[in-house]
């Protein structure tokens, strides 16, 4: 369990975060919602260690993440909106250089490896440079790279951005699948996904986490059970 | 783990630079330069007899110009690609991050030295020149390029794109090792012996010439791995505070 409580965070003397509590549970697809500059970006950061919170403290199954850092990162994995990839790599230079630096032995790397190129459609770019993919495959190819050591909270910044309608199709089936006994939470800004894949929605508005609720109860905010009404509804929009 | 963090920087990094084909342009550079400069502009066909010590003198310019170029992708490229936020979300720390770039560049440079034996051979065909002395000369040249690269990283690590990476890089590394600080005090304050002193014991090129002088001393070692280590540090806390 993923717990976050009163989480500050300053970026360039601005407050970016303003005491966000919540709980993440294994099992669970979580959509962060929220208008651009709500803070979504930045609390996936600070989930990720990538930034330090300025206040607050976030615990994962009872240990504290800034004493516990090197073992969170064994259990986490994070995709960035954009970029992630080195572009002069090929894609198994990619996949090589990240099982090194999440240390995973050779023969977890093999298995995890085959298990990723078949399920994610990546075996016919596996020799090619990173630079030379279109962006659904760049996209596939750091979410493998970030699966390779079968994290058990997989935090994703707007991970269907680019892909095309059958591309969301299977990474919102292989999500839900995963999901099973891993905490997922994306960000997005398309609510057709929130409905399709998400179990709880987290709605962010000025640093602030404004609701916290399932797809379906979210839907029943305003009469005609529209989830964009809803979500406009919440934010004040 | 810290240690085979930093191996796997220092792979990948050293990988980049031959898959890029930057080493090749700054090699081609440096060996038209160092080439280019000890024929032309070192006196060398004046001189009764052609030494291999203009080689050496010339190389903290050289350098200064030529690093730049290898280590200006060095941070620029983790921003640009937004590399920066997979690295540091994964158990590895900053430094050894910085240190495994660092160390990447700095065998690169080893490297561009040793294509420059060609030179060496050249000028023994005007003069015999003592074998031992060039390969310790070499090695402390290797020192000295290390405390450039360090320098050079650091400069790196503060910008996000690798022209001003490049440029501030060239301009601290340029500063540093042919100003000769120490003798423009003398010239501007010439009774000041204190200061002169002082300002002696750090400058780079003097502490530099010391050692290819033959007065190979610790006190000289220690002020480039000092400068090593100091910017290793400066570099390795720009990127930490650039994330935070």
């Amino acid at each position: 369990m993923l717990v976050a409580k009163n989480i500050v965070k300053f970026l360039g003397g601005k407050i970016i975060l303003q005491g966000l509590n919540f709980c993440l549970k294994k099992g669970e697809i979580i959509a962060l919602l929220g208008p651009n500059g709500a803070g979504k970006t930045t609390l996936m950061r600070c989930l990720a260690c990538f930034y330090t919170p300025d206040g607050g403290e976030i615990t994962w199954n009872g240990k504290n993440l800034s004493s516990e850092r090197n073992a969170f990162f064994k259990v986490l994995a994070y995709v960035p909106e954009t970029g992630g990839l080195y572009p002069d790599m090929s894609v198994y230079e990619y996949m090589e250089f990240m099982a090194k630096i999440k240390h995973l032995k050779p023969q977890q790397f093999v298995d995890n490896l085959l298990y990723l190129l078949k399920t994610l459609d990546l075996e016919s770019v596996i020799n090619q440079p990173c630079k030379t993919l279109s962006k659904g495959y760049k996209k596939r190819v750091v979410l493998a790279g970030a699966l390779l050591s079968r994290p058990k909270i997989l935090i994703l910044d707007e991970p269907t951005e680019g892909l095309d309608p059958q591309q969301k199709l299977g990474l919102r089936s292989f999500l839900k699948q995963y999901s099973h006994d891993s905490i997922v939470l994306i960000s997005t800004h398309i609510m057709e996904e929130v409905e399709a894949s998400a179990d709880r929605v987290l709605v962010m508005k000025d640093g602030r986490l404004v609701c916290d609720t399932t797809p379906e109860e979210l839907k029943k905010i305003v009469p005609d059970n529209n989830i964009e009404s809803s979500f406009c509804t919440i934010i004040g929009g | 783990m810290a240690f085979k963090d930093l191996l796997t920087c220092f792979e990948k990094d050293f990988k980049f630079y031959f898959q890029s084909n930057l080493v090749y342009l700054a090699m081609l550079i440096y060996l038209m330069l160092s080439a280019g400069l000890l024929l032309y502009a070192s006196d060398f066909y004046l001189n009764t007899t052609a030494n291999f010590y203009q080689f050496f003198k010339l190389q903290p310019g050289i350098l200064a110009m030529v690093i730049p170029v290898l280590t200006m992708r060095l941070w620029a490229d983790e921003y640009k690609y937004n590399t920066l936020e997979i690295l540091f979300t994964q158990p590895i720390n900053t430094a050894a991050a910085a240190i495994g770039k660092f160390l990447a560049v700095w065998l690169v440079v080893g490297i561009m030295l040793l294509s420059s034996v060609g030179i060496w051979l050249f000028v023994g065909l005007f003069t015999s020149t003592d074998v031992s002395w060039v390969l310790v000369n070499y090695g402390l040249t290797f020192l000295m390029a290390g405390s450039l690269c360090a320098v050079s990283a650091a400069a790196a690590a503060f910008c996000y794109s690798a022209p001003a990476a490049f440029l501030s890089a060239t301009m601290l590394c340029v500063l540093l090792s042919v100003t000769g600080f120490g003798s423009w005090i003398e010239e501007i304050l010439p009774d000041s012996t204190r200061l002169i002193k002082l300002t002696q014991a750090f400058d780079f090129e003097q502490q530099f010439d010391e050692l290819i002088s033959g007065k190979v001393s610790l006190s000289s070692i220690a002020y480039f791995v000092i400068i090593m280590a100091t910017a290793l540090w400066t570099g390795a806390a720009a990127v930490e505070y650039k994330r935070s």
